[in-house]
């Protein structure tokens, strides 16, 4: 969780700055926002537009002390509790449904905000950019600008031709290996790295299964934050694995990772590429 | 079954009939947005005579006409069909444990849900998963009749064997479908068979409205024919009714009646079940009385079932099966030791 919020408390700072400047006329700015969708109400909260918030849905995490009306699961909304809240701009991503509550939405001339979900680097700053517009906070271009760096730097420091797995441990400790189309293979891009699973979304695998696919580093990502070594006394063959064996295991906080690639995901793929660099290195000396 | 009190059957009927619009009138005023009873009715009737009485804002008559009302009367019709197939099918099984998914309609609906849900594009699902809902409840339950039907005649016990069998078999090809999934899909699964009626709009009204009249004449022809089975299947046979046929309507119509009903709102349990029971123990085993008076218990309880729906949990709302189920198991459970207590 530090390693999570350190990066996002010097947004925060910067933003603040940002917004000091004088604003954008307050009457074509949204002042109740609703937003349907996890990673945008992160965003506003790195934006610093999250006290305008009327209501989130029932996966956004909100800053300590802030309690709001939850809209449940965000496939499955109600339009006429979507309406109540009078909203002036609804946000969410493009799984945002049912298709008739976003018509009755049309009708109510509710204006809605639909993003991409952010699988890429790419997108992320996409919507980090139309959230900022939509909602007329200045924070979003040093925030883009930012990302736009990182960025940078993570594609001059790829790992190039390093076969990586994405591990996702699940309920009962199950494992599940992440393939195209999901935040684990996104954040195996940001490393540079090539996935080794060739299926789409999540799959279940077996430590046998993972043995065969000889993944040079293992992304380990769980919802308790248990850690490496606890991963290793769970499945103690997986120490024959090569990315194990030359200690290139790596925890991710998966906090970052629940609606695709987040902010603060992108400071974990910078900590771990250079970590895993660090160890390639040692390994060819 | 000693000293039974059993209450007129018009003020059963009134009583029911007068809750019925209570509820109606309860459902067109309770929502997220707090609108004023008179204005909301005022703009149901701008709406259809276009003229201007009501003092709502034109998003709030959207609420009211667009989404309070289709729901209303899509409660009421799918409450109805389902409470009617209910009781026609316990006749028919002369089982009160029976209810109308035991010829494997809801199972059989609930396969081709799943699979147009995995299988259809998200942008098509809207008239892909109702279509295939309806169309694989409607077959799987022609398959059980097929299976159970002999040269003698369709064996009662092997239709409800057949509806056992195919359920499981339906529930396994879930399962997989489940199993294979991706976690928004999967998603999707759940919450279609927790049944809703947040859909709710003209087109599912006027096709429910329909088959629910439909089915309502055609259970209220053959009240008679059923009452003569209560006696067994030899006696009805004696007494002159084509037992073949009867049960092969009946059949048709609960495929028809719940094969809609599921399309229009998914999985909604216990309504069928309960409705019919209740109804017996206030008005008899009569199915002249019991059929019509089960109808309109069915659209009240289902009706009250969506009020708590939206209500408990907004501005989100509860799938509305799941409210049926936990309103209507513990009154089930009730009724059974008030039953046994009566020995």
């Amino acid at each position: 969780m530090v390693i999570r919020l350190l990066p996002a408390a010097l947004l925060m700072a910067l933003v603040a700055q940002a917004a000091e400047q004088p604003s954008a006329p307050t009457a074509t700015v949204p002042q109740r926002l609703v937003s349907t969708d996890a990673a945008a109400t992160e965003i506003l909260q790195l934006l610093g537009v999250s006290e305008r918030l009327v209501a989130v849905d029932a996966s956004s995490e909100l800053p300590a002390g802030q309690s709001l009306p939850r809209l449940g699961y965000h496939r499955a909304l109600s339009a006429e509790g979507l309406i109540s809240l009078a909203p002036d701009l609804v946000i969410g991503s493009e799984h945002m449904g049912p298709p008739h509550v976003l018509e009755a939405l049309a009708r109510a001339e509710v204006p809605v905000l639909k993003l991409d979900s952010p699988e890429s680097l790419p997108t992320l700053i996409a919507n980090i950019e139309a959230i900022a517009n939509a909602t007329g906070s200045r924070g979003g271009a040093v925030l883009a600008e930012r990302l736009r760096g990182q960025s940078v730097q993570l594609a001059d420091q790829a790992l190039l031709g390093q076969k990586a797995a994405f591990l996702l441990r699940a309920e009962g400790g199950k494992l599940r290996l992440a393939g195209s189309g999901t935040a684990g293979a996104g954040f195996l891009d940001l490393l540079g790295a090539d996935n080794v699973a060739e299926h789409a979304n999540y799959r279940s695998v077996t430590p046998e299964a993972l043995l065969a696919l000889a993944p040079d580093l293992l992304v380990l990502a769980d919802a308790e934050n248990l850690g490496s070594q606890a991963f290793i006394e769970q499945f103690p063959v997986l120490r024959f694995s090569p990315a194990v064996r030359d200690g290139r295991l790596f925890a991710v906080d998966a906090g970052t990772l629940v609606a695709g690639i987040s902010v603060a995901a992108v400071a974990e793929a910078g900590r771990i590429q250079q970590a895993a660099r660090q160890q390639f290195a040692e390994q060819a000396n | 079954m000693k000293t039974l009190v059993r209450l007129p059957l018009t003020t059963t009927a009134l009583a029911l009939a007068a809750l019925l619009v209570f509820g109606c009138l309860a459902s067109m005023s309770s929502g997220a947005l707090s609108l004023p009873l008179w204005d909301s009715l005022l703009a149901v009737l701008d709406n259809i005579l276009g003229s201007s009485r009501s003092s709502l804002a034109a998003h709030e008559q959207a609420v009211v006409w667009e989404l309070r009302l289709p729901r209303t009367l899509l409660a009421v019709l799918v409450g109805a069909m389902l409470a009617q197939c209910g009781a026609a099918m316990q006749g028919l099984f002369r089982n009160p444990l029976a209810d109308p998914g035991i010829i494997g309609v809801s199972s059989g609906a609930a396969v081709g849900a799943v699979l147009a849900i995995y299988f259809s594009p998200v942008a098509a699902s809207w008239w892909t998963v109702p279509l295939s809902a309806f169309a694989a409840g409607f077959a799987c339950s022609l398959l059980i009749y097929r299976l159970a039907r002999a040269s003698l005649g369709t064996s009662v016990l092997v239709l409800l064997l057949a509806g056992i069998a195919i359920s499981a078999l339906a529930g396994s090809l879930i399962g997989l479908i489940s199993y294979v999934a991706d976690d928004s899909r999967l998603r999707d699964l759940t919450l279609w068979q927790m049944g809703s009626l947040a859909a709710a709009d003209s087109t599912r009204v006027w096709l429910a409205l329909v088959v629910a009249v439909a089915i309502a004449w055609r259970f209220q022809y053959r009240a008679a024919a059923l009452n003569a089975l209560l006696l067994g299947e030899a006696e009805a046979r004696h007494l002159g009714i084509h037992v073949e046929s009867l049960k092969r309507e009946l059949i048709l119509l609960v495929a028809l009646g719940v094969g809609l009903s599921v399309a229009c709102a998914g999985v909604i349990g216990f309504v069928g079940l309960v409705v019919p029971h209740m109804v017996r123990t206030l008005s008899g085993p009569d199915h002249r009385s019991l059929l019509p008076l089960a109808g309109l218990g069915g659209a009240l309880l289902l009706l009250l079932a969506d009020i708590v729906s939206r209500l408990v949990i907004q501005p989100a709302e509860l799938p509305v099966g799941m409210v049926t189920a936990l309103l209507g198991a513990p009154f089930f459970i009730v009724l059974l030791l008030q039953q046994k207590e009566r020995g």
